[in-house]
């Protein structure tokens, strides 16, 4: 029953990661646990992806179990945002499929896959003419039980978000007067009180100062220790080798490699990946990569 | 200010509006006299004003101002786009044109009233057709299309006007500013804003949730294209149903919405029976004025809804942080 190359991810689905926040699909995990325990996780089969008419990907399996944090590197354009897209359902694959819990996504209503699988996006907010709490409120749409707005219970989740982020003051602010980074803290608190089991995250970090930075990794770094899993695409290489645990390198031809940041967070590799001549700092056994100058 | 007393408000005026609007005219009824006769109590000539003229012309001013509001917000919402309003996707351009063609043509009343619903039908059907792709990630094409067809049918409408003879100018002219004298299809119209304002207030959350990004709304379980296609129709339908009333009356479906959001109201749950109460009771207002400032003589409505609505709207935006 329990996937000997990978016990502990296992325990933890049985365990405590689920009850926590999903119930309604704790039967479905459940059920599928038991009778498969591989596919708790997002799987890609030979995907094959095109945008444009360029091929970003061809032929990934790729396997992103619970409880994994993945980093996604390569250079602007090439398809990082589309990969994300597709691995969401967002957008159709060329060939191949993307599962979710071994059943292809397009297999899913839109709405449980909302509930299982929460995406940020680049700023996307544009026309959004409410308070930053009806801004974050919307990610509890999959969730919501009643017909007209929202629970107390949902409020209660958003608020939690919120504070998540430090935005708690900002509840009343109409969002379209928020600075870029308060912007994207607010848009890290609607994908948090989606409150998914795998989430796909864009520049997650865009606009963030420092401590903003941080406090959004440890947040994320809790998600992934509750045995949900992370996939963000990151520039800053130094949050690969503190938070990652898998790695992926998106190469702008196309090619894609993937595993474990010990394995692929290399010089050689990371040269190869931006096409230019990097220097490797080491400060208190913490490696990240600079442009040399 | 809380939605509920907003509401409440809005409420009040609609009343006042409406009540307004039976009381004014060539033979002012006092308020006791309107009320006479709507319990049926009043003297002859004014029960057959107040059924026979005031209250269809009334009703109808109100029931259009709530169509192109919701409107509207339906095509804001749609478009993501702060200037779309109702004839923004080419809509009353066909509808004019079909009108115009008509008059010039010197067809009677019914026939004007057929080519401007068929102009509409035509308008809405190939915009569509042309600009609507599922999956887009921007809605531009659409928005693009809608505002280009419109142009052209701006382009024919000069065309037609300049074809015709001094009089049917006159006509023309009243049928381009919004004339509430003939309504058409009043019960229809009424039962369209009913039924789609109880629509768009049952999905208000997934209006919202598509007014935070289309991307977004797809990854939070909305399906986008239909929810697309219906807005597209239900807007369409809204804005025929108030082009049969009133002709193209500007300014109330794309304001409203804003004036509404500027007093601090956005949550589509709010923003829709909201807007409709305020576009219908600033429609009736407006038109009360259009035929009793100058009477005898009836100005069009579309001039005092602009004159009325341009000085709020500019305070507020002022007002705003």
């Amino acid at each position: 029953m329990i996937n000997p190359d990978n016990p502990s991810s296992r325990e933890q689905l049985g365990s405590d990661s689920i009850n926590l926040h999903a119930p309604i699909c704790l039967s479905l995990q459940k059920k599928l646990i038991e009778s498969d325990p591989i596919c708790f996780c997002l799987t890609t089969q030979n995907l094959s992806i095109a945008i444009g008419g360029k091929v970003i990907c061809r032929d990934l399996n790729l396997t992103i179990q619970a409880g994994e944090c993945w980093g996604v590197l390569g250079q602007n354009g090439a398809g990082k945002t589309t990969l994300l897209r597709t691995l969401a359902g967002l957008h159709a694959p060329q060939s191949g499929t993307v599962s979710w819990h071994g059943a292809p996504l397009p297999t899913y209503a839109r709405r449980d896959l909302a509930k299982n699988i929460g995406v940020l996006l680049q700023s996307e907010s544009g026309e959004f003419w409410g308070n930053v709490l009806e801004y974050v409120l919307l990610g509890r749409f999959p969730h919501r039980t009643t017909l007209f707005g929202y629970s107390a219970e949902d409020k209660a989740i958003a608020q939690q978000a919120l504070a998540a982020v430090e935005l708690s003051e900002f509840i009343e602010r109409p969002l379209n007067t928020l600075s870029g980074g308060e912007r994207q803290r607010a848009s890290i608190a609607q994908t948090l009180a989606q409150q998914a089991q795998c989430y796909l995250l864009d520049e997650p970090l865009q606009h963030l100062d420092l401590r903003h930075q941080a406090q959004a990794m440890r947040v994320f770094g809790q998600i992934q220790q509750q045995g949900r899993s992370v996939l963000m695409v990151l520039h800053d290489t130094l949050w690969v080798q503190r938070s990652c645990d898998h790695l992926l390198l998106h190469f702008a031809d196309g090619q894609v490699l993937h595993g474990a940041v010990s394995d692929l967070f290399t010089l050689e590799n990371l040269e190869a990946l931006y096409q230019c001549r990097l220097r490797e700092l080491v400060v208190e056994g913490e490696r990240c990569f600079v442009p040399s100058v | 200010m809380s939605p509920r007393i907003f509401f409440s408000a809005l409420l009040f005026v609609a009343v006042l509006s409406l009540a307004l609007g039976l009381m004014s005219g060539a033979l002012p009824l006092a308020a006791g006299d309107v009320w006479r006769a709507l319990i049926g109590q009043g003297d002859e000539v004014a029960t057959e004003v107040l059924w026979q003229l005031r209250m269809p012309r009334v009703l109808a001013a109100f029931i259009c101002g709530g169509l192109l509001a919701l409107s509207g917000v339906l095509l804001q919402a749609l478009l993501r786009n702060p200037l779309a309003d109702p004839y923004i996707l080419g809509i009353s351009g066909g509808a004019a044109v079909g009108a115009l063609s008509a008059m010039l043509l010197g067809a009677g009343l019914a026939w004007v009233q057929f080519s401007s619903l068929t102009g509409a039908m035509l308008a809405i059907v190939a915009v569509f057709g042309l600009g609507f792709r599922q999956g887009e990630r921007n809605i531009y094409r659409l928005l693009l299309t809608g505002v280009v067809l419109s142009a052209g049918c701006g382009a024919v409408i000069s065309l037609l006007l300049t074809l015709a003879s001094g009089e049917q100018v006159k006509g023309m002219l009243f049928w381009l500013m919004g004339d509430l004298s003939h309504p058409q299809g009043l019960p229809l119209a009424g039962l369209i804003l009913l039924v789609v304002g109880a629509g768009g207030v049952i999905f208000s959350s997934g209006l919202d949730v598509l007014a935070g990004g289309l991307d977004r709304a797809a990854s939070l379980g909305i399906a986008v294209a239909r929810w697309q296609i219906a807005l597209y129709f239900a807007a369409a339908v809204l804005t025929v149903a108030a082009l049969q009333l009133g002709g193209s009356i500007g300014f109330v479906g794309l304001m409203i919405p804003h004036a509404v959001r500027l007093l601090g109201v956005s949550a589509h749950r709010w923003l829709i029976p909201l807007s409709i109460l305020l576009g219908g009771s600033f429609l009736v207002l407006a038109d009360t004025l259009a035929r009793t400032a100058w009477a005898p003589l009836q100005l069009p409505v579309g001039v005092f809804t602009a004159l009325l609505g341009v000085p709020v709207l500019l305070w507020l935006l002022s007002k705003r942080r």
